[in-house]
């Protein structure tokens, strides 16, 4: 215990102490040669005044509690009941299960101790202590046990955190701190968190106290971070650059000149063929040459549009456009499709999608396989075409690529490597059509930006004239240039331009007064601010200029523990603490204005107040933020691309079906909040989210296009609810096989709340027969015949047999596939195009019984069952919620106060938005 | 007012016309002599007087001292060949690309008599890229003075027998993935 109190503090100090070691930023400014101890000083002084005041009391309350924690021996009537329930199997010679409760001590102080007897009471008290087969214990005894326990655990809690608070010193984690300065700033685009090292992961969630430590890395990388978002944050320009509009086809490309060549895609203009490149085929002899000669001839620079016959690798638009100003800009995009019969336009079979990524090219960057971002899925119906229109923000060097997202992989159905065997008119079969691409901006509303405005409000932007500021170091601006490929060029831009202060002491110290508080997330003494004036005065006093000087104090808070840490006082939260966890919890990112006057005049603390609030953060955009990033780690959505799906089982798996399931389970979570819908609803619904891929891929008819909508299921349909949606299937698979233990384990401890005992060492999995002969169920059987391994696994394997009904990409099975063994396969939903490769080998057996001996036949039957059992999955929710808000772990001490929140929920009609809102307004959530 | 100027200009040159041929790389196929027609209206200081496609020799009609006004001595027949061709490939510039697809170079210094005709029958589609690629496989080998692909696909050219055979046009072709039916 005194450990975990020092634990924080002798982080910080290590990460003080770093801070002389730390290598030099890659500052634009030029550097007088001082060492960091700007930052150093000011961490530290940050350190002192936040967290030491806490530190001698916790320690010296430690050393008493530890010291009066006297070797308590067990109640009498605790000690019979042991010795005539528990001792046959758990003393000293018998040991069964490894646990000997003759030689468990009492002192409830001590970690490991406490964890066993929590476990000890746990089981006691639901039923699995003593096991089935031993004669059940009167309910008087369970009694005695479980409530000597819970006292003791509870006053030994309490101890705990009388001394220390329950949720530990945590920091910002990489998403938090990214939308914090996003927020912050007003730059919505900007991307710093991938160049921070990864957090952990504690008690499901990456927000807990016990997954983020610091090291002299992150500092580096905050540094790194903070220089980033001041550049891209400072105007160096008195007027906005204009917005131009660049109109650009997929043609003028390479890869799409590639594609063209090879017979994979056709030229077109004004949805015919475009004559000056006819289409190739059917001779060999009539294929296309040449690509270069006829990118000289200008063939490829018309303006006209491609159309593709296949998923291929994305071709980018980067010849056209690559981004040269970070920022806002309008994208527009024409698509429609057709079918291609030899030669003929034909109405193509229906609406296809278009998908269109933003590329993140590096410097110098050459051929393909960049990091891409999703920008959407657009409809392209047939032979007419349909404009698309949407707010992107652009960095530097992005550009944009295309795919046919509703085609099938060119690998999966072509015969020729090099080209369409017989050119395009050996081909018969759909194609997407790109007419253009249109990027307007960079788009101001007002300049200097909002993001210039937070640091240096409405100062003025001046020329830098070197003659007239003798003394001054000019401030150090990169040129805006095309440092791609793109013919789209900068401004020229003339002069040196910076922001322009006739009293740098006292603007600084009206700047920093305005800006401090807003990035601290909480009201600034004078005396801290005025550190930070003090280090502007030196910068200045060195011949910086006044925009580099203002950047060191800048970078400085960025930096420090204020900005760095969730600042929380023991106990109940202040306001500002309160403010910046409510923000963090739906938005993930620090309070707007209106909590913070909210908090400021203390009527945040009013229940009803609190509630608008919830309601408010609730109803904005940024709450997407809070489903993406609970629902990514609450149900593993981040692991959905861990694995790829074998080719030959699951040859019709691609990535516009891996986006529209991730898409469907969290647009299913935004349902059940928004209706306010039960428990229930997380295994059971007459419902889905669906759009018309996943529809196909369910088996759903009648659902036509792109957009995620809700649908009524058709009686008798298997999906609805969690449990069924082809995300959760897919991360609790492998790729190739399904495991009935890991899909159990799954439900068990995501949904049930109940997650089972780790497998004991060196018991080896078991290895799936992917030829057919066998199913995993069979070869299950043999090991949960084992009685050491019998009571974890009836537990464990029941949710896991129920799913077997679905295979690795959620789709549903009653075979097994299989590349072996079997019976030829029918095609089922699979795209005509697709070749079969696998066959159909056992049934699936998806029945099973539950550890109360209820039995279910199938998937439904399962669902039915444990969906009766609401409170249970309200309960595990209202903890994932707070273990997620409040980032630490439920203690044994919280469980009144969580139950009370599940009864409070139920009263209200249980449902999951009034669980949110009785959650913020539980003591858990509302004290440290 | 552009039609104005380029009438004018082309009767200025009328006036104090003077005269030269050239040979013009980039002819690959009879509708590219429309597009360097199309090309050199935006060159009012010369006019494309005559041209015969299967030599690409070209008459060019211009008058010196609007082609070279800065020239202080009357230029050499060099200086004028130069300056044509430095317009010509201006003109052909592809804005977008920034590729240049037609260039004079002197006329041949071989005699007619000399040279062989060589027809080799292509299997293309009806595709100008593809002539052009044939043309410039053709065309960029030694001894090759004029070479020409029909909008039927068929390959003539002009050739010096001691430099360059049949059969190096076919292994060129081939180079760039230029197959010949099989007969």
């Amino acid at each position: 215990m005194l450990n975990e109190a020092r634990e924080p503090m002798g982080r910080l100090a290590a990460t003080a102490s770093c801070f002389g070691k730390c290598k030099q930023p890659k500052d634009r400014t030029i550097r007088t040669p001082t060492p960091l101890s700007t930052e150093r000083s000011m961490f530290m002084k940050s350190v002192n005044r936040s967290l030491l005041p806490g530190v001698v009391p916790v320690c010296v309350a430690l050393l008493l509690a530890a010291a009066g924690a006297a070797r308590a021996e067990l109640p009498r009537e605790v000690q019979t009941v042991f010795q005539n329930r528990c001792l046959d199997c758990h003393d000293s010679d018998t040991k069964k299960g490894n646990f000997d409760l003759t030689a468990l001590r009492t002192d409830f102080t001590d970690a490991d101790t406490f964890s066993l007897w929590l476990k000890v009471h746990d089981r006691v008290a639901s039923g699995d202590m003593p096991p089935k087969k031993k004669a059940r214990p009167e309910r008087d005894e369970v009694k005695v046990v479980t409530g000597w326990l819970a006292e003791s655990l509870t006053a030994a809690e309490r101890t705990r955190f009388d001394a220390e608070s329950r949720t530990g010193v945590r920091r910002l984690t990489r998403a938090e701190y990214e939308n914090t300065v996003r927020d912050l700033f007003d730059l919505p685009g900007l991307a710093v968190q991938s160049g921070l090292p990864a957090d952990g992961s504690a008690h499901g969630f990456d927000k807990n106290s016990d997954a983020l430590d610091i090291s002299h890395v992150n500092l580096a990388k905050y540094i790194e971070a903070a220089d980033k978002t001041l550049d891209l944050a400072i105007a160096t320009r008195p007027t906005a650059p204009a917005a131009a509009v660049h109109r650009i086809s997929l043609a003028s490309n390479y890869d799409a000149g590639i594609l063209l060549m090879r017979g994979d895609a056709i030229l077109l203009r004004d949805g015919k063929l475009d004559p000056v490149f006819p289409p190739s085929g059917p001779s060999p002899l009539q294929e296309h040459a040449g690509m270069r000669e006829h990118e000289q001839l200008g063939i490829f620079n018309r303006m006209s549009s491609v159309g593709m016959f296949g998923e291929h690798r994305e071709p980018y638009y980067n010849s056209a456009f690559t981004a040269v100003y970070p920022g806002r800009y309008r994208l527009r995009a024409s698509f429609w499709s057709l079918q291609w019969d030899k030669g003929q336009i034909l109405p193509s079979r229906g609406t296809e999608v278009a998908r269109l990524n933003v590329v993140h090219l590096p410097p110098a960057a050459r051929g393909g396989g960049h990091p891409s971002e999703l920008l959407g899925y657009f409809d392209a119906p047939s032979l007419e075409p349909q404009v698309h229109q949407l707010n992107v923000w652009l960095n530097l060097r992005d550009t944009f690529s295309f795919v046919a997202a509703s085609l099938v992989p060119v690998d999966l159905y072509r015969d020729g490597a090099w080209g369409q065997k017989g050119g395009t008119m050996g081909y018969t079969g759909p194609c997407t059509v790109n007419d253009w691409v249109e990027v307007e901006g960079p788009l101001h509303d007002v300049w200097p930006p909002l993001s210039h405005r937070a640091l240096f409000g409405e100062l003025p932007i001046t020329e830098f004239k070197t003659a007239e500021q003798k003394g001054i170091r000019p401030p150090v601006h990169t040129p805006n240039r095309q440092e791609g490929f793109g013919r789209n060029r900068p401004e020229t831009e003339k002069g040196l331009w910076t922001v322009e202060s006739k009293e740098p002491l006292a603007d600084a110290d009206r700047l920093l007064a305005d800006f401090l508080p807003r990035a601290f997330r909480r009201p600034v003494e004078e005396a801290v601010r005025k550190e930070y004036v003090a280090q502007v005065e030196t910068r200045l006093k060195a011949g910086d200029a006044f925009e580099t000087a203002m950047r060191w104090a800048y970078r400085a808070a960025l930096c420090s523990p204020d900005f760095l840490y969730h600042v929380e006082p023991a106990g109940r939260l202040d306001d500002s603490a309160l403010a910046t966890r409510l923000s963090y919890f739906f938005w993930n990112s620090g309070p707007d204005a209106t909590l913070t006057t909210l908090a400021a005049s203390g009527k945040l603390r009013d229940s009803q107040v609190l509630g608008e609030q919830v309601e408010r953060l609730l109803k904005d955009a940024k709450a997407q933020r809070f489903i993406d990033d609970f629902l990514g780690q609450w149900l593993k959505l981040r692991s959905i691309a861990a694995n790829d799906p074998d080719k030959k089982l699951y040859p019709e798996f691609n990535p516009y079906l891996q986006d529209s399931m991730v898409a469907e389970t969290r647009a299913y979570f935004r349902e059940l909040i928004e209706q306010n819908l039960s428990a229930r609803h997380l295994v059971q619904s007459d419902f889905a989210m669906l759009n018309e891929k996943l529809a196909v891929h369910y088996g759903i008819p009648g659902v036509c296009g792109t957009k995620i909508r809700r649908v009524k299921l058709p009686d008798g349909c298997v999906r609805g609810g969690f449990l069924t949606q082809a995300a959760v299937l897919k991360v609790t698979a492998n790729g190739t096989t399904t495991s009935p233990v890991v899909r159990g384990a799954f439900v068990m401890a995501r949904l049930l709340g109940k997650p089972p005992q780790p497998a004991p060492p060196n018991i080896p999995a078991v290895e799936p027969d992917v030829q057919g002969a066998t199913t995993i169920r069979e070869q299950l059987e043999k090991h949960r015949a084992d009685s050491s391994c019998a009571s974890c696994h009836e537990k464990m394997d029941p949710p896991g047999f129920a799913l077997e009904t679905f295979d690795v990409i959620g789709g549903f099975r009653d075979r097994y596939r299989s590349i072996g063994v079997g019976d030829p396969a029918p095609r089922g939903n699979i795209d005509p195009r697709i070749r079969i490769g696998f066959k159909l080998g056992p049934k699936v057996d998806a029945s099973g019984q539950l550890p109360d001996e209820r039995t279910f036949a199938g998937i439904a039957d399962f669902k039915a069952l444990i969906a009766t059992d609401e409170r249970a999955l309200l309960h595990n929710l209202a903890k994932q919620f707070l273990i997620y808000s409040t980032g630490r772990d439920i203690a044994f001490s919280d469980r009144a106060a969580l139950d009370d929140i599940v009864s409070r929920t139920e009263k209200r009609g249980g449902g999951i938005r009034t669980l949110l809102h009785q959650v913020v307004a539980s003591p858990l959530f509302l004290t440290r | 007012m552009k039609t104005l100027t380029l009438l004018l200009c082309l009767l200025c040159i009328s006036l104090r016309a003077e005269e030269s041929r050239h040979r013009v790389f980039g002819l690959s196929d009879p509708s590219r002599e429309l597009d360097l027609r199309e090309q050199l209206k935006a060159v009012p200081e010369l006019e494309l007087a005559a041209l015969d496609l299967e030599t690409a020799v070209a008459t060019f009609r211009y008058d010196v001292t609007m082609l070279l006004p800065d020239a202080k001595n009357p230029p050499t027949a060099e200086t004028i060949a130069k300056r044509l061709d430095e317009l010509v490939k201006k003109a052909s510039k592809n804005p977008v690309s920034g590729h240049v697809t037609f260039s004079l170079k002197p006329l041949s210094s071989v005699p007619e008599d000399q040279l062989q005709k060589i027809e080799i029958q292509l299997g293309l589609s009806d595709c100008k890229g593809c002539r052009y690629t044939a043309y410039l496989a053709c065309a960029k080998l030694d001894g090759v003075e004029s070479v020409i692909v029909s909008q039927a696909s068929l390959v003539t050219a002009w050739v010096q027998p001691s430099l360059t055979t049949r059969e190096a046009l076919i292994d060129a072709l081939k180079k760039v993935r230029i197959g010949l039916p099989t007969p």
